[in-house]
């Protein structure tokens, strides 16, 4: 009989433990985590990804903020860069301004709810710099002064995407299927356009017009003179990647593996890519224009296309890592950021030949024995 | 495997809300859904239960338990038997309890898989969802918000002038779950606890304190969508006891003890120890099983095979 006690009372709780372990991975999880944020500065790639910021040159480490493994930080959006500074959000709504060349911190603006996170790029404009918070918070805080923030707007939803400042005024998603205008002096909100789908990517503005993406399955171009919305192209998947808006065209591709080209003016149907990827694998990156004027396109699985304007194969190449980061252009080059397998960042010539890799601070520290 | 299921709870946990645009109502009336889906086994636990406490009361059982007393492999195999003849499976009660458990998994990865807070969070999520039946562009953002809750974090509910978040749902909880599991266990009397001597006391005890401490536990620190599936859970569980009739009202020790569960006299509560017979020799006569069944148990006090002590006869 008290052998059956035994076998019950650890039995619960086993029960217990697995429950509760289960639980928390998940949380664990759902905690971790985006993609590396990447720009670039002539050969200067600055990546976030986790808990450090790089700047890396030719595949070499320039530096490393932090210099020791800090755990509480986590960085994911781009750094913006200005002048000799460097601005990284990071997932607890701090921003941590850091020194281009040295990685050295200059100074740290902690925003008010410390369990909301910056997942984009903040933006400086006017002597104002703009700070995009996943709570719906967007703050400006002159850059003569970081102590208080000049003004502060909530919008109605999470905010996701970078602000674009246009004419004295911010343009900026939520996730609530709107984009805000807010005046760039007072932070007033002066109208929301609601749209048929959340803005997951950043605004893309070009020939006086303001175009988006959204899940609604919809490219939409928005005229700040006139504050009409028009539909440009309407795809099959929802459609993540912000577009690439060239002179006369504009290129889409959405969570389907499909890509849509179309005539800036009239928006009629140039070409469409159907499932490049043969696996249906999403594209989350935007499509960038390489300086050979051929398009890159980005899936999620790791696969590189390139396309000339007419959408004709130019190349293609497998990484088989995971890319969701909108790759960076540079000379004849571009790099692409992976959720690390082998390597956090690979630079590729035009014609998709490797040109150096960066193996990334979180992937060699969990190669070294920890001490 | 598991993750194909979890997504089918997702599915519908996000179609759902698709209808009804309230992630919380959502939450309750899939659980609703998931109780009404398991209410057959549910039932027959309730039957099962009963069934053995019927059993558990007969002169026969009480007998054997008398005969074999210092003999517990004779007893459980004599036990076992009788189960076999009553056609009473010992075990059919814990069913529904099992079946919970991934159920409660896959709420919890699926409430947590819902609410999105990181693009690497969305993006997951469009994956798992099946395109056929819901467009994620047209669900997407969801609104985690219900009542004064935010369902993907633990629940506080904040008052002024109090420093501290009161963690109401938690509290709701384990007050459910406490009046869960005294109301719907059978009385120890006749019910398991009898069957197993101390082990069955020492179990009931234990899951009185356990349960609530566990669920409680849970409902404090983890997603209070979740915690909002436990507490319509044991609401559900108890009006579901409540119309089978079988709510064991005694062992809540509010005025006279009543059973429901057999209609006909109450059997000795929880917290009733039970009495020695100062005339055990002869069975009073009576006009139903239930209540002979309940004069011959007045004979023997169970603790006492617990402790391994000889019945005491007179005090």
């Amino acid at each position: 009989m008290k052998k059956n006690k035994i076998i019950l009372i650890s039995g619960l709780v086993l029960l217990s433990v697995l429950l509760l372990s289960s639980c928390a991975g998940n949380s664990a999880l759902n905690n971790a985590t985006s993609w590396p944020g990447v720009t670039a500065e002539g050969n200067t790639i600055y990546a976030a990804y986790n808990s450090y910021v790089s700047a890396v040159e030719d595949g070499q480490k320039i530096w490393t903020y932090p210099a020791e493994a800090d755990k509480s930080l986590s960085f994911y959006a781009a750094p913006l860069i200005d002048g000799d500074l460097l601005y990284v959000g990071t997932y607890h709504n701090q921003i941590h301004i850091l020194n281009k060349n040295t990685g050295a911190l200059v100074q740290k603006i902690e925003l008010a709810s410390s369990k909301s996170k910056i997942i984009a790029s903040p933006v400086i404009d006017d002597g104002l710099l703009i700070i995009p918070s996943s709570d719906g918070a967007v703050s400006a805080y002159a850059v003569s002064d970081y102590s208080k923030p000049a003004w502060t707007i909530k919008l109605s939803s999470d905010v996701w995407t970078t602000p674009l400042v246009l004419d004295g005024k911010v343009y900026i998603s939520s996730l609530d299927k709107k984009l805000n205008v807010i005046d760039l002096k007072t932070g007033e909100l002066l109208s929301s356009v609601q749209t048929n789908g959340a803005i997951m990517d950043n605004l893309v503005y070009a020939n006086q017009v303001i175009y988006f993406s959204t899940f609604g399955k919809e490219v939409l171009s928005f005229d700040p003179e006139t504050g009409t919305t028009k539909t440009i192209i309407q795809t099959t998947g929802e459609i993540w990647a912000a577009p690439l808006v060239l002179d006369d065209r504009i290129i889409a591709a959405d969570m389907q593996g499909n890509v849509y080209c179309s005539d800036l003016e009239s928006g009629k149907s140039l070409w469409t890519l159907n499932n490049i990827t043969g696996d249906g694998s999403a594209i989350i990156a935007a499509p960038e224009q390489l300086t050979n004027q051929n398009i890159l396109i980005s899936a999620e699985n790791g696969d590189l296309f390139v396309y000339d304007l007419d959408g004709k194969s130019v190349g293609t190449r497998s990484t088989k890592l995971k890319t969701m980061s909108s790759p960076v252009v540079y000379d004849d080059s571009f790099v692409s950021a992976f959720i690390p397998g082998d390597s956090l960042l690979k630079s590729f010539s035009n014609d998709l030949k490797e040109n150096w890799l960066y193996i990334g601070e979180s992937a060699s520290a969990a190669k070294t024995p920890a001490k | 495997m598991w993750q194909s299921f979890v997504n089918i709870f997702l599915d519908i946990l996000l179609y759902i809300y698709k209808l009804v645009d309230n992630f919380g109502v959502a939450i309750i009336l899939f659980t609703v859904l998931i109780k009404l889906v398991i209410y057959p086994l549910m039932r027959s636990q309730i039957k099962s239960s009963a069934a053995m406490m019927e059993m558990q009361k007969s002169p026969r059982y009480l007998e054997m338990m008398e005969k074999y007393k210092d003999n517990k492999e004779k007893l459980a195999e004599e036990q076992m038997k009788l189960y076999k003849e009553m056609g009473v499976n010992p075990t059919a009660s814990c069913l529904p309890t099992l079946i919970q458990l991934p159920v409660i998994f896959a709420l919890y990865q699926a409430v947590i898989a819902a609410i999105v807070s990181t693009p690497l969070g969305m993006l997951d999520l469009t994956k798992r969802i099946h395109p056929e039946y819901l467009k994620i562009g047209e669900i997407f953002p969801i609104n985690p918000s219900f009542l004064w809750m935010n369902l993907g974090q633990p629940e506080r509910l904040y008052i002024p002038g109090i420093s501290f978040g009161i963690p109401v749902l938690a509290i709701l909880v384990v007050v459910t779950t406490i009046l869960q599991t005294k109301l719907t266990m059978q009385s120890p009397t006749g019910g398991s606890t009898a069957s197993t001597g101390g082990s069955g006391a020492m179990m009931t005890g234990m899951m009185n304190i356990y349960m609530p401490v566990l669920m409680g536990f849970m409902a404090y620190t983890l997603a209070s969508g979740l915690s909002l599936y436990f507490l319509i859970s044991n609401v559900f569980t108890i009006v579901q006891y409540g119309v089978e009739g079988k709510l064991n009202w005694s062992a809540l020790k509010f005025g006279k003890a009543k059973t429901a569960a057999l209609a006909e006299p109450a059997p000795v509560s929880v917290a009733q120890k039970p009495k020695i017979n100062p005339s055990p020799s002869v069975p009073a006569k009576s006009s139903t099983p239930a209540i002979s069944a309940v004069k011959e148990e007045e004979k023997i006090d169970y603790r006492e095979f617990k402790n391994k002590k000889k019945p005491k006869k007179n005090q």
